[in-house]
């Protein structure tokens, strides 16, 4: 069994719900700091679906999407040696991946390029398995997940980019307030309300692309 | 609470993070307000919507296409590892070598009784001065070693090679003594102050000054106002802040493409070195190192400039 296959195991686990021991990522790092490679392996498994996912959503296509999220990883392991964990290691690969995000962007606004993809879907998204059930008011009208994925980019895309990255860090990524505090290295309060902010934004520009029907 | 209040909580409400307090507040507003009542549902709509879109995995060999790129890398672990690693009696035997080499080469008369003129071996700092090049007579190599870019083996401008550097008492200590012109000709007397010729203005030395050197920096070239964001708070850890020019506390961003800005790094001494602080830049994305990217040596206590540019 490859290692990829394992990895991808885990992740079905934790899909669905089930915990499997494993070490942590405190260990991991600690692993890899006494000399161990595999370790770093074990972290880019554990992480590699949401820093791409991250670039993938930011940058808006697939190969800038994976050179950005390869990039994230070599600096990773670069300076993994001397991370001192004062914070958690999700929320450093977070702003690291968000840090890279930006500064590809801008590499790229200055030079003209726009995208060169759509971010609606991707072929490897037609199978069954990427379909995930409709939640909410959404499934009432049919929209699949494809479709949620499509008006949500073109919605993020108008947002203001400090409200974009609050909802792919807190609305996407599921992360906590604190998480994100730390991440933006905003006080709390103003996560808080940046992430009201956001989403109102959101719920206008998503008022005037889907109708209130949609969102209601 | 009023609607406008409960307004600007309906998100918070949402996740939760409210005391039970104001989650009171909340849901007696949105029992008398229907306006209120559609606004939280259109929030909870769009949350919904974001998060229907599901997870978008990384591409099938996307590790092993990484794993190809990390294996081209050496692995770099923490210094304090190396330390740990070495046996205790080598660490004493080095102690010991060390105070033999320390005690050996001091003369203490040295310190107080000026070497002659083109002595480059004088005061507390003769083990070191020891090192410089005998055809060297004013000690200027000193300044030039310290001075010059700190370059690795690569010949990239090193992290590891500028480790050590920023904050670092004894080399600063190093670069002042060879900056200094020889002590030779300085009289000790104080009266004697106005007599003092610098020793290339004596005859037989060279007509003019020793060349300046201009102050060591470090340029440190980001990319976005966030590294700039991010190099304060990492200031801030080491109880430091960045300054303007003048040394009044940096009055903040934003920046716009192409700016360059002159920021003083105020750092207690001793704290970080600059490759540590290069290397957590670019481990935040700051900095993509290259063959052209620059940091330069400096010394401990001059103030580090760094320019930050959107280029």
């Amino acid at each position: 069994m490859t290692l990829g296959m394992i990895g991808a195991l885990l992740a079905s686990a934790g899909s669905l719900g089930l915990r499997l021991a494993g070490p942590t990522d405190t260990e991991l790092v600690e692993r890899f700091k006494g000399g161990d490679r595999h370790a770093f392996h074990e972290i880019v498994l554990r992480y590699q679906d949401r820093v791409y996912g991250l670039c993938y959503r930011w940058l808006g296509d697939a190969p800038t999407a994976e050179d950005t999220a390869q990039d994230v990883f070599l600096a990773l392991f670069r300076s993994l040696g001397g991370f001192r964990g004062d914070a958690r290691l999700s929320t450093w690969i977070f702003k690291v991946t968000l840090n890279h995000c930006k500064n590809r962007r801008l590499h790229r606004s200055r030079r003209g390029w726009g995208r060169t993809e759509s971010l609606g879907p991707r072929p490897e998204d037609e199978g069954p398995e990427r379909q995930i059930a409709d939640e909410g008011p959404l499934a009432d009208h049919g929209t699949d997940t494809r479709e949620a994925r499509a008006i949500v980019s073109a919605a993020l895309e108008r947002l203001d980019e400090d409200h974009k990255q609050i909802l792919l860090l807190r609305d996407v990524e599921d992360l906590s307030y604190e998480e994100i505090a730390d991440i933006l290295e905003l006080p709390r309060g103003t996560v808080k309300s940046r992430i009201h902010r956001a989403r109102a934004e959101l719920a206008a520009v998503l008022g005037r692309r889907i109708g209130p029907e949609d969102v209601r | 609470m009023d609607e406008f209040f409960a307004r600007n909580r309906l998100s918070a409400y949402l996740d939760g993070e409210l005391s039970a307090a104001e989650t009171r507040e909340v849901e007696d507003a949105l029992a008398q307000s229907p306006t209120l009542q559609a606004e939280l549902e259109t929030l909870r709509a769009g949350i919904a919507l974001l998060r229907s879109g599901g997870r978008i995995p990384a591409p099938s060999g996307f590790a092993s296409r990484l794993e190809a790129r990390v294996a081209r890398e050496p692995m770099r672990v923490g210094w304090t590892r190396h330390i740990r690693a070495v046996r205790p009696e080598v660490v004493l035997l080095a102690a010991a070598a060390c105070l033999v080499l320390v005690f050996a080469g001091r003369r203490p008369e040295e310190v107080e009784v000026a070497a002659p003129e083109g002595d480059a071996t004088h005061g507390e700092e003769a083990p070191v001065a020891d090192a410089v090049p005998v055809a060297d007579p004013d000690g200027t190599a000193v300044a030039e070693a310290d001075g010059a870019p700190a370059v690795d083996a690569a010949g990239m401008p090193g992290v590891e090679a500028a480790n050590g550097v920023l904050g670092d008492e004894p080399l600063a200590r190093k670069s002042s003594m060879a900056k200094r012109p020889p002590a030779a000709s300085k009289p000790s007397a104080k009266g004697e102050r106005e007599a003092y010729t610098p020793a290339w203005e004596q005859q037989g030395a060279p007509a003019a000054p020793p060349t300046v050197q201009a102050p060591p920096r470090y340029r440190i070239q980001l990319t976005s106002e966030t590294g700039l964001r991010d190099l304060e708070a990492i200031v801030r850890q080491y109880g430091g802040r960045l300054e303007d020019e003048r040394g009044r506390p940096l009055a903040p961003y934003p920046m716009e493409v192409g700016d360059t800005r002159k920021v003083r790094l105020n750092i207690p001494s001793g704290t970080i070195s600059a490759g540590q602080l290069y290397d957590r830049l670019q481990a935040l994305g700051h900095t993509e190192l290259t063959q052209t990217d620059t940091l330069y040596g400096g010394t401990g206590t001059a103030p580090i400039v760094v320019e930050v540019s959107r280029e």
